[in-house]
């Protein structure tokens, strides 16, 4: 399947969704508190984890058995979570096709899609030039069944933080092949795009037709070009033109019953993220969207120096230290677990139902690559959904299963439960039936 | 007349993009096959239809609005040089440009209202989407975009005022396809589409009224060659080619403060500029004086940098005002830059691995690839070695050595050049050892130092083909194919000419393949 006929695909199917998604949106699902709907977040965190089953360095699995397991120290900012997580051990990634631009780049397609990069492109790295993902991830296959089921402001909210430029080792969320979704990477742009739009008031209603009108000048310019250009970019325009159909969506209402955050936050890596967490879970609250991810930095060989940690070597090069594990490297991975932790803190701050947001939302956390030593073999935390369907408080193990699968059950989950494959690692099995129970 | 050895040698390098030859015993440059010699008459691939980097399209807001503000989109990665010809605009990007778009309108719209926007609507109208959107779209605006426009300026203006109308307007001509892209229709570049891409290449930014007015002279073969010889007078060009330069020899690695704490740590920002402004002032120096491709890599005369003078030390033999002439039995040519070097270095380190890679990618167009998986890139701590022992290591693994004989072969030579690119005689208190192996145009040559790898670079027919193909490469948005080669082999033939790299500029930029080449593939789009 060439790229173009993928794209024009996408776009004729977002077409549709998009006029369903014009209609003005009701919250009343929310404000009647009648239905609390699922909902999803995937969070990264670059290289992987200190994964290295039958050696002395291990510091990533349990002890225990399925219920009376006992968490790593290395993840002990999740022990207040401990009844809301679900580990795994034996899920691995898996793509079929040549491996090309490294095991960093390749796996940031593969995580959420289950599919690798295409032969045909213009990124170089060593001598096979590659090109972007063959696939969408499953993000955006729920949002965009979501968006024709029960359409929200945002089909989804893709957050990142010092998420790097626009290369395939860089973006793990993809709306089709050959299109990523740009992760919102600072707070402030983040507030920008998914709450600025929304704030209440008169003033407010006619900044929004203001900026309505702009946007109108601006489709109607990208509508009259675009049969005019050759046809890869008449494709790329087309695309451009339903993005700012997606702008004017974000600008259709006002939230006057959600507490609008305030984005403004200290200088600093941990800062951000906490943040970026904070803005996800008041959007999810506020129904602006159901389905959102948080990428922390980038897969592509992330050589960052924690200077913030002390440290004077990249985080890269110390994770190929391995198997001597540095004090350094298990301080950056329960750096990015005491996030993970921030992030559900955040959604455990909005009361819903008889619980939380946290127990109408599925977490999932996955990397690139499981460690040192690449080899796709996934490490995920699940957690929270637990009044929605999830069975936590569980250690599995499972026997050497294809991560596709597992992106299947978070689909059905989410009520995509038509998939029965995703990406090209799998052999079309369906979901893991015990995964989420 | 094209020489077919180099023809030949052309072809080979364009197919055989290998960085790992020269294991000890393996055959050196020993092709499986004779390459077939080229046949001039395939087309070039077509150029990507690109959306401008951030960078041209802040300077070319700033430019024609006079408001500067970082535009916060990151741009495509595409191997050497920033691209934006593969992916769209998804909603994410058009927010981060629509608030960017409304902050330089808002900026910019008082001043407007003070002028031109005073009183008639017509006369404030015939000015904006006029003057002023014929200068941000690069050509005469189209009626239908006009009218768009003017609408929109009536709307405003009744719901709010003047100046917000005005700020809207510019907020939708920023957001606009014409202004975001370099537009090119089906069918072919018109002049304008011809004029934009020269324009972006050599100026990073867009033409001006003045540029503008004389996009006629694109079409004659003489008009186009006077016009780009004025456009490299121009003080622009020092922008673009600070865009070429800063990613082919890597100089932007100076600006990254987590990884270079020693640079940041320890330099004074006067120091860190000049490193980099030295490097890119050589090169300036070369295309405007018609300097040859060897002059260039062997010169021993650079721009005085009064913050660098401690740095050269005895290097600086003979101080002319405004160039130094630097002792060529040290350092020499372009490549024996601090800058370039200290660009090259890992922290406090000089790092024969970053500079080996750099030279084999940009200059021989011969990149390695990435280290294996599962590999520590990190040398052992060996107390009191060389960094040259450190990296024996590499060596041991088959699998590095493969790869690091040839990289490291280069970089050894210039092991006389520590992090920061001051000259050394000794590490650890034990004498350096510059000796390397390049291994070039098929054969491999041992030299003693930097000094002679110079001498060796500027003889080489393969750098010079590279240097062609870092220029196209650039210049097209894409990466190069083998029907390129024709058109490589004839600019690098330009670089040993009396006009040398200036001629090849000259001959690139005029040349059918650039300017009227045609655009990316009609791809069959099928329902």
């Amino acid at each position: 399947m060439s790229r173009g006929t993928s794209r024009r695909r996408f776009l004729l199917g977002a077409a549709a969704g998009g006029a369903a998604a014009l209609l003005p949106w009701t919250r009343s699902a929310f404000s009647q508190g009648i239905v609390r709907p699922k909902r999803l977040v995937l969070f990264f965190t670059p290289h992987g984890t200190i994964f290295d089953s039958g050696r002395a360095s291990e510091k990533w699995l349990p002890t225990g058995g399925e219920r009376d397991f006992v968490l790593h120290p290395i993840m002990s900012a999740l022990a207040p979570y401990r009844e809301q997580l679900i580990l795994t051990h034996g899920i691995h990634k898996r793509h079929r096709g040549p491996d090309l631009g490294g095991p960093h780049t390749t796996g940031m397609p593969i995580l959420w899609s289950g599919g690798g990069v295409t032969p045909d492109g213009d990124f170089t790295r060593g001598e096979l030039p590659f090109g972007w993902n063959s696939h969408a991830s499953v993000d955006q296959l729920i949002a965009q069944h979501l968006a024709d089921a029960d359409p929200t402001p945002f089909d989804s909210m893709t957050l990142g933080v010092a998420s790097g430029g626009s290369h395939p080792g860089s973006r793990m969320i993809y709306a089709a092949p050959g299109m990523p979704v740009t992760p919102v990477s600072s707070p402030a742009a983040a507030f920008e795009r998914y709450f600025a739009g929304s704030l209440p008031g008169e003033e407010a209603d006619r900044e929004r037709a203001r900026r309505l009108s702009v946007l109108d000048a601006v489709r109607g310019s990208l509508s009259d070009l675009a049969p005019r250009m050759p046809a890869d970019a008449r494709l790329r325009l087309e695309a451009h033109t339903e993005a700012i159909r997606g702008l004017e969506r974000g600008l259709q209402s006002s939230l006057s019953e959600c507490a609008i955050p305030d984005p403004t936050t200290d200088d600093g890596l941990g800062a951000h993220i906490d943040k970026q967490s904070e803005l996800l879970a008041t959007g999810l609250a506020c129904g602006l969207t159901r389905v959102g991810s948080i990428q922390c930095r980038v897969g592509e060989n992330d050589g960052r120096v924690y200077d913030f940690l002390g440290h004077s070597v990249g985080h890269h090069s110390l994770t190929h230290r391995e198997p001597d594990v540095p004090e350094a490297l298990e301080q950056i991975h329960r750096f990015y677990f005491e996030r993970f932790a921030h992030l559900l803190d955040q959604l455990s701050r909005f009361p819903e139902g008889e619980g939380t947001l946290l127990d109408h939302t599925l977490v999932v956390w996955g990397s690139d690559t499981r460690g040192w030593d690449h080899n796709y073999a996934a490490p995920f935390v699940f957690a929270g959904g637990g009044h929605s369907g999830v069975a936590t408080g569980r250690y599995l193990r499972f026997d050497d299963v294809e991560h596709n699968r597992m992106l299947v059950s978070l689909a059905h989950h989410m009520g995509l439960d038509s998939m029965t494959t995703i990406g090209d690692g799998d052999e079309g099995e369906g979901p893991l039936s015990d995964l989420l129970g | 007349m094209l020489d077919p050895a180099i023809v030949i040698r052309a072809f080979a390098i364009l197919l055989a993009l290998s960085g790992c030859q020269g294991v000890v015993g393996d055959p050196v440059g020993g092709g499986d096959t004779e390459p077939e010699p080229l046949v001039c008459d395939e087309p070039p691939r077509p150029f990507p239809v690109r959306r401008l980097t951030a960078e041209q399209l802040r300077l070319h807001a700033f430019e024609v609005l006079g408001v500067d503000r970082a535009v916060p989109v990151e741009d495509e990665q595409l191997g050497t040089f920033p691209s934006n010809g593969s992916v769209a605009v998804d909603t994410n990007m058009a927010s981060a440009l629509s608030t960017w778009a409304s902050t330089v309108a808002t900026d910019a719209a008082p001043a407007l209202v003070e002028g031109a926007c005073s009183d008639e609507v017509d006369a404030c109208l015939d000015h904006l989407v006029g003057d002023v959107g014929q200068l941000l779209y690069r050509r005469p605006m189209e009626d239908a975009d006009a009218a768009r426009l003017e609408a929109l300026f009536a709307t405003i203006e009744g719901t709010h005022d003047r100046t917000v109308a005005v700020q809207s307007v510019l907020e939708a001509m920023l957001q606009s396809p014409h202004f975001l892209y370099q537009v090119e229709h089906e069918g072919g570049p018109d002049r304008w589409s011809q004029l934009a891409r020269v324009t972006f290449a050599l100026w990073n930014g867009g033409p001006d009224a003045a540029l503008m007015a004389r996009v006629d002279e694109l079409a004659e073969p003489e008009g186009a060659e006077w016009l780009i010889e004025d456009m490299l007078d121009d003080p622009r060009f020092e922008r673009g080619l600070g865009a070429f330069a800063a990613p082919w020899l890597k100089l932007e690695q100076m600006d990254d403060t987590n990884r270079r704490t020693d640079l940041h740590g320890e330099l004074d920002a006067e120091t860190l500029t000049a490193l980099r402004s030295q490097a890119r002032e050589v090169l300036l120096g070369a295309i405007r004086g018609g300097s040859t491709y060897g002059e260039l890599l062997t010169t021993t005369e650079v721009p005085a940098s009064e913050p660098l003078r401690e740095l050269y030390g005895a290097d600086l033999v003979e101080d002319r005002g405004d160039t130094w002439r630097i002792d060529g039995s040290r350092r020499k040519g372009l490549l024996g830059l601090p800058g370039v070097l200290a660009a090259n270095s890992g922290p406090e380190s000089s790092s024969p691995t970053h500079r080996g890679v750099m030279v084999l990618s940009n200059l021989l167009c011969s990149p390695p690839p990435a280290p294996p998986a599962n590999v520590t890139t990190e040398l052992p701590e060996i107390e009191g070695a060389t960094t040259r022992e450190r990296l024996e290591s590499h060596r041991d693994d088959p699998t590095c050595a493969s790869c690091h004989e040839s990289i490291d072969g280069i970089g050894f030579a210039f092991e006389n050049f520590d992090w920061f690119g001051r000259y050394r005689a000794t590490e650890n208190g034990r004498p350096i050892d510059a000796s390397g192996r390049l291994i070039a145009d098929g054969a491999a040559l041992e030299v003693a130092d930097s000094v002679a790898l110079a001498d060796a670079l500027a003889e080489s027919g393969q750098a010079r083909e590279c240097f062609a193909e870092m220029w196209l490469t650039y210049a097209a948005g894409r990466s190069p194919t083998a029907e390129d080669a024709c058109l490589m082999v004839e600019l690098a033939g330009e670089l040993d000419t009396p006009g040398g790299l200036r001629t090849m500029l000259v001959r690139l930029f005029s040349s059918d393949e650039f300017l009227r080449g045609e655009l990316s593939a009609m791809e069959e789009v099928s329902p």
